[in-house]
């Protein structure tokens, strides 16, 4: 397989493993038409044929379901002049379709005008990245995991139902639908403290105490740099200075030989052992959570607040009066 | 108008008002109809299940128009509220109004709307 840019060799690549093959490129494919007496010939810049560079995949066997994609690489925004283009390719290509149904989609990672999104809307062309919000522009990066997702989805959506997404402008709003969600996803992204476990992905606060929230202390113990607190459902939350980690990890263990950590009790922060601070903490239930920027709080039966520090924990009671429950 | 995720209002094909969250989750359990769940969200398809979305429309009545997915992002975009005639709404920050300007109209995002400001529709920006 040749390609022409980067780009193309990057959307290929993505294609194939968004849905396991299926996918090729064509460059310079002479789009044959019948005669040059139908009206969406009137848009082509030559005679009736018309060469164009395009990935196809195909996304369903019965009916065939393919998707036409133009990897744009420019150097500034892509302009309604492309829209209209693929539309008439995508036109054409369903007008002699003989049971095939086409979709069009566009790739740019530098973007589009604002012009574009009335003719993608007419036409029933997807465009990657959307026209939306405040940021017009991502980086290739990001505008690549628009395009795998788009994929995925469609390639699931098109399985249950096809016929609707040829509507225009259904099959647009499909597309926009999928990538419009990356633009609150970036800001945390940028953020970065709160990560979903197994994957990493960029999560927030809300989401970290959603999963941890009633669910029973099994252990703790800290390595080098963190702390961990082992949850009921395999859920773990992990505590490093810059990052809290949290979700699913039914693998991790404590490090041999294990680490003594620095734990502190009570409101003076007096010394104690990560033995009592189990013997407190385990069995109990998370009933709150605070973020305190170099320390995680997690509230305990609502009678305890365990602190996670990036070198050991802290055990504090809530019941009142303060002198009468010491730990 | 844009109506963020959070705010939307669904009925089943009875009128009968569904909860977002409690749909979500039981169509969690049919693998068929998740299109994508990654680090960017959830999208459910539900074009069989006769779900329809109300939105609200200028004239303060709601406008009944079929599901075919529900989007759950796990980011969504900013929040606001506004006053806009007699409704209040709760709006993206990107969500795109008309506003009269002069003889001329202009697209302003919810972000930047202005008390004051009249829309294409008439209805004057109070908060």
């Amino acid at each position: 397989m040749s390609f022409k840019n980067d780009l193309e060799r990057r959307c290929f690549e993505i294609a194939e493993r968004a849905l396991g093959g299926g996918v090729t490129i064509d460059h310079n494919k002479t789009l044959q038409i019948e005669t040059a007496l139908f009206p969406e010939v009137a848009s082509f810049k030559g005679p009736p044929a018309k060469e164009v560079d395009v990935l196809v995949a195909e996304l369903l066997d019965n009916p065939k379901v393919v998707l036409l994609v133009s990897c744009k690489l420019l150097s500034r925004r892509a302009e309604p002049a492309h829209v209209q283009e693929w539309g008439a390719v995508v036109q054409t290509m369903n007008r002699y379709a003989d049971g095939t149904v086409y979709f069009g989609l566009i790739v740019s990672p530098t973007g589009f005008t604002s012009g574009c999104e009335a003719w993608a809307t007419s036409h029933n062309v997807g465009i990657v990245p959307p026209l939306k919000g405040r940021r017009l522009t991502f980086d290739e990066d990001t505008v690549l995991r628009m395009f795998e997702r788009t994929l995925i989805a469609l390639q699931a959506r098109v399985r249950l139902r096809v016929d609707d997404l040829r509507t225009a402008p259904a099959f647009f709003d499909f597309v926009y639908r999928l990538v419009g969600d990356f633009e609150g996803h970036q800001e945390a992204e940028v953020d970065g403290r709160y990560l979903l476990l197994p994957h990493g992905w960029a999560a927030s606060f809300g989401e970290m105490y959603r999963a941890i929230a009633g669910r029973t202390v099994q252990d703790l113990w800290s390595f080098e740099g963190g702390t961990v607190v082992r949850l009921s459902g395999d859920v773990v939350l992990r505590f490093r200075a810059a990052h809290v980690e949290f979700g699913r990890d039914p693998h991790i263990q404590p490090p041999t030989p294990a680490l003594a950590p620095m734990c502190r009790k009570n409101i003076e922060m007096e010394p104690c052992t990560l033995d009592f601070v189990r013997s407190v903490a385990v069995g109990t239930s998370v009933t709150s959570a605070g973020d305190f920027g170099n320390y995680l709080e997690i509230g305990l039966d609502q009678a305890f607040n365990l602190g996670l520090q990036d070198s050991g924990f802290h055990l504090v009671s809530t019941r009142n009066p303060i002198e009468d429950q010491r730990l | 108008m844009a109506i963020p995720a959070e705010q939307v209002m669904l009925v089943d094909s009875e009128g009968q008002s569904l909860e977002p969250d409690a749909l979500i989750e039981r169509l969690r359990k049919e693998p068929h109809r998740i299109l994508i769940d990654d680090e960017v969200g959830l999208v459910v398809y539900v074009g069989d299940l006769g779900i329809y979305s109300l939105k609200p429309t200028d004239g303060g009545a709601f406008l009944a128009q079929p599901v075919t997915e529900i989007s759950r992002p796990r980011f969504s975009t900013r929040v606001l509220r506004k006053q806009i005639g007699s409704t209040v709404l709760s709006v993206t920050a990107d969500a795109v109004f008309v506003v009269k300007d002069g003889n001329t109209l202009k697209k302003v995002r919810a972000e930047r709307l202005q008390v004051g400001m009249v829309l294409a529709s008439g209805e004057k920006v109070y908060r």
